[in-house]
C-alpha cells in the first residue's frame, strides 16, 4: 500500500477513527441538543413515547458508538495507513459533478450534460478528448432518446431554458 | 401459488418481458464484469427505464441484472485479477491462477455453471420459504415485528467482520436519515430545520444513488492508480467435464445452502457468503494447499454462493419487506413506484405477481447461462473500457434517475450530497449498505417499536414475553455481545473463515 498520498500526507487509521468519532459525535449530539428544543411537544428526557422517543434513544446509541469508536482509534495508534488518496482529482471531480447537477438545473438536461460528462471525464484524468466529448454527446442523445422520447421518462429542463 | 404458474409461465414468453429478460442479462454481466460498477448501480443506473413498464417487465428487467451481475463479476476476476463486483471477491484466488496457466475458458465455464446451480438453489428456497415465511410473518404484530428489524440491523452489523462499530454506525445513520420528516405516528414534522425539502421526508432513491453511485465516481477519482487500458487476455468458454464435477458436487451443493442461508438472513448479502463458502470448502476439502493456486472447488464455492444469494435474498423482501441486501432495496423501490408493496400482503393479495417473480428468476438465471456462455469473448473485451469514461456515464445515468422519481430538482442536490457523505464514510471503511438497509427499515422499526410499548404500556420486559421476539432479540444480543468480544463462538468461527481465506 502507497504510504503516501499526492497530496504528500497520509492519515492513519487510527486517527481517521479518532476524528470520524469526533465528528459523528459532535453531530449527534448536537441533534440530541436540538431534539430539546421548543419546537417539539416533550422537554423530558423519556416524559413519553412520543415524536422525540426513538430519535433521543438513538442519538443516545450513536453517541455511546462514536465515543467506542474514538476509543478505538485511541487504543490502536501506530495501526495501517489509510489508502492514499489523490485528492486534486477528487476535488475536481466533486466540482464537475456539482457544476453538471448545477447546471442540468438551471440550464437544462439538454445542453448542461454533455458538458458536464465530458468535464467529469477530464478531471478523471481520462486523456482522449474526442472520444471524451463524442461519449459525451452520444451518451446524452442515448439517454434522451430513450427516456424522453420512447419511454416518456422526465428529463430535467432547467430554470432558465 | 401452483394454480398460477401456467399463467405466469405464458406472461413470461410475452415479447416485452423475454426482451427486459434479455436486455437485463446483458446489461447486467457487462455491469458485473467491469470494476467498479456493481450489482447496486447497475440497478440503480436502470431504474428510469421502469418507471413506463408495467410490474412484471420491470421485475424482469431488474431481476436479470440482479442476478447476471453477480456473476458477471467472475467475468473479470478470472480474466484480470480484479472482481467485477465485491461478491466475486473470492473468485479471484482460483480463477485468476486458472487463466495463468491457460484455463481461462475452463475457469468461466465453472464460474457459469457454478453461478447456475447457486441461482436454481436458491430459487428452490426462495420458493419453499417465502409463502411459508409469509404465512408465519401475518401472525406478527408490533412486538415481534420490531425484534425482527432489530434482528436484521443486528445481522448487518455482524457481516461487517472487523469493523463491527463502524457497521453500526453505519446503520444508525441509516435510522437517523429515516426520522427526517414526519413521524408517521403524529405527523409532526422532525429534523427539517424549516426546510421545505427536509419537512417532506428523504426517499430511498437518491439516497441510493448518491450513497452507492456518486460515491463510487468520486472513490475512483480518489484511488484510480492507472487510466492506461487494460491488456486483457481472451475469454471463451468451455464447459468443463462430468468426471471433473463429480468429485465436487458436495462442495457445490454446500456453496449453494450457505449462500442460501446467508441470504436469507436480512442485511447481509453475498460478500460474506462468498468468504464463509470458500473458508468452508476449503477446510473441508482433501487438498486445501491447492486453494489459491488453481483449484476449482474453491471457484466452485465462491460462484455458487454468491449466486445462491439472490433468491436468499428475495424471501425477507418478498415475505416480510425487509430487503436482503443493496439490491434487493433498489427492487424495493421499483416496485413500491408500481404500487407493489413487498411483505406479508404481497402473497396474499397478489399471489400471481409473487409467481411470476419465480418463474422469472428461473428465466433470468437461464438467460444467464446462456448469454454467459455466448457472449464470453464479448464480454471480456468490454474489460478494456477504462473507468474514467464509464464513470461520467454513471453520472449521467444517476442525475436521470434521480430526477426521474418524482420530478423534483431538489432529488439532485440529494444526490451529490449523499455522494459526498458517502465517499467521505467509505475512505474510513463505513459500509454503504447498512445506511440503506437501516433507511429503509427506520420508520417501520421505530412505528412497531413505539406500538409495542403503547401495546404494553410503556413496559419492555413485557416485549420478551412473546416466544418469537424473544428468540430474535436472544440472537441479536448474541451477535451485539461479539462487538465487545464476548460471544465468542460467535466471533471465533468468522475469525476462523476469515484466517482460513487469507491462509
Amino acid at each position: 500500500m502507497d504510504k503516501k498520498s499526492v497530496s504528500g500526507k497520509s492519515l492513519s487509521a487510527s486517527k481517521a477513527d479518532v476524528i470520524y468519532g469526533l465528528v459523528l459525535g459532535v453531530m449527534a449530539s448536537v441533534m440530541m441538543v436540538h431534539t430539546f428544543s421548543s419546537r417539539y411537544e416533550v422537554a423530558h428526557l423519556f416524559g413519553d413515547v412520543s415524536t422525540m422517543f426513538a430519535p433521543r434513544l438513538l442519538l443516545g446509541v450513536m453517541i455511546a458508538l462514536s465515543a467506542a469508536l474514538v476509543f478505538k482509534g485511541l487504543r490502536n495508534r501506530g495501526g495501517d495507513v489509510l489508502e492514499s488518496v489523490n485528492t486534486p482529482r477528487v476535488v475536481l471531480t466533486f466540482l464537475a459533478a456539482t457544476a453538471t447537477t448545477a447546471g442540468v438545473w438551471f440550464i437544462g438536461f439538454f445542453i448542461a450534460m454533455p458538458i458536464g460528462i465530458f468535464l467529469t471525464g477530464l478531471a478523471l484524468g481520462y486523456p482522449g478528448k474526442l472520444a471524451l466529448a463524442g461519449t459525451s454527446l452520444a451518451g446524452t442523445i442515448i439517454v434522451w432518446l430513450t427516456l424522453g422520447v420512447f419511454a416518456n421518462v422526465a428529463l430535467p429542463t432547467g430554470v432558465l431554458f | 401459488m401452483l394454480q398460477f404458474v401456467p399463467e405466469a409461465l405464458a406472461q413470461t414468453f410475452d415479447v416485452s418481458i423475454l426482451v427486459a429478460l434479455a436486455i437485463g442479462t446483458i446489461a447486467g454481466i457487462i455491469i458485473g464484469a467491469l470494476p467498479g460498477l456493481g450489482t447496486v448501480l447497475g440497478l440503480v443506473m436502470a431504474l428510469p427505464f421502469t418507471f413506463v413498464l408495467d410490474p412484471p417487465t420491470a421485475v424482469a428487467l431488474l431481476l436479470a441484472i440482479y442476478v447476471s451481475s453477480i456473476y458477471g463479476g467472475s467475468i473479470s476476476a478470472i480474466l484480470i485479477n480484479v472482481p467485477g463486483t465485491p461478491q466475486s471477491a473470492a473468485t479471484v484466488f482460483d480463477g485468476y491462477p486458472m487463466a495463468r496457466r491457460g484455463d481461462a475458458p475452463l475457469a468461466l465455464g465453472y464460474a457459469t455453471m457454478a453461478s447456475f446451480a447457486g441461482g436454481i438453489f436458491s430459487l428452490a428456497v426462495l420458493v419453499l420459504v417465502a409463502p411459508q415465511l409469509a404465512k408465519v410473518a401475518l401472525l406478527f404484530g408490533p412486538i415481534e415485528t420490531f425484534a425482527l428489524i432489530f434482528f436484521s440491523l443486528t445481522t448487518v452489523a455482524w457481516v461487517s467482520g472487523g469493523e463491527m462499530i463502524k457497521g453500526l454506525l453505519s446503520a444508525t445513520i441509516g435510522l437517523f436519515l429515516a426520522l427526517i420528516g414526519p413521524d408517521s405516528m403524529t405527523g409532526q414534522i422532525r429534523f427539517s430545520f424549516d426546510n421545505l425539502f427536509l419537512s417532506a421526508g428523504l426517499t430511498v432513491i437518491p439516497l441510493l444513488i448518491g450513497f452507492f453511485a456518486v460515491s463510487e465516481i468520486l472513490y475512483q477519482a480518489a484511488t484510480l492508480k492507472d487510466v492506461k487500458i487494460l491488456s486483457v487476455p481472451e475469454g471463451g468458454f468451455s464447459i468443463p467435464p462430468w468426471s471433473a464435477w463429480k468429485p465436487r458436487l458436495v462442495t457445490l451443493a454446500r456453496s449453494c445452502g450457505i449462500g442460501s442461508f446467508i441470504g436469507v438472513l436480512p442485511g447481509t448479502g453475498a460478500t460474506a457468503a462468498v468468504f464463509i463458502s470458500y473458508a468452508d470448502a476449503k477446510r473441508r476439502a482433501p487438498n486445501p494447499e491447492e486453494f489459491g493456486k488453481g483449484e476449482p472447488s474453491g471457484l466452485i464455492a465462491s460462484e455458487a454462493s454468491n449466486n445462491a444469494v439472490s433468491g436468499g435474498a428475495m424471501v425477507p423482501m418478498l415475505a416480510l419487506g425487509i430487503p436482503g441486501d443493496g439490491g434487493t432495496v433498489v427492487m424495493m423501490g421499483a416496485l413500491t413506484i408500481h404500487s407493489v408493496i413487498p411483505g406479508v400482503r404481497l402473497f396474499s393479495e397478489q399471489p400471481d405477481l409473487v409467481t411470476q417473480i419465480f418463474v422469472l428468476l428461473l428465466v433470468a438465471n437461464l438467460f444467464m447461462v446462456f448469454f454467459g456462455a455466448l457472449g464470453s469473448n464479448l464480454f471480456s473485451r468490454m474489460l478494456r473500457l477504462p473507468v474514467t469514461l464509464l464513470m461520467p456515464l454513471v453520472l449521467l445515468m444517476s442525475l436521470v434517475g434521480a430526477f426521474a422519481i418524482r420530478s423534483n430538482p431538489v432529488d439532485l442536490i440529494a444526490v451529490i450530497v449523499f455522494g459526498l457523505a458517502g465517499f467521505l464514510l467509505r475512505l474510513n471503511k463505513f459500509p454503504p449498505a447498512p445506511i440503506i438497509i437501516a433507511f429503509v427499515l427506520g420508520e417501520p422499526l421505530e412505528l412497531a417499536f413505539r406500538q409495542g410499548l403503547v401495546l404494553t404500556d410503556k413496559n419492555f420486559l413485557q416485549f420478551f414475553a412473546s416466544p418469537i421476539a424473544s428468540i430474535l432479540f436472544a440472537i441479536s444480543a448474541l451477535i451485539l455481545l461479539n462487538l465487545f468480544g464476548l460471544g465468542g463462538f460467535v466471533g471465533k468461527y468468522f475469525k476462523r473463515n476469515r484466517a482460513d481465506v487469507r491462509e
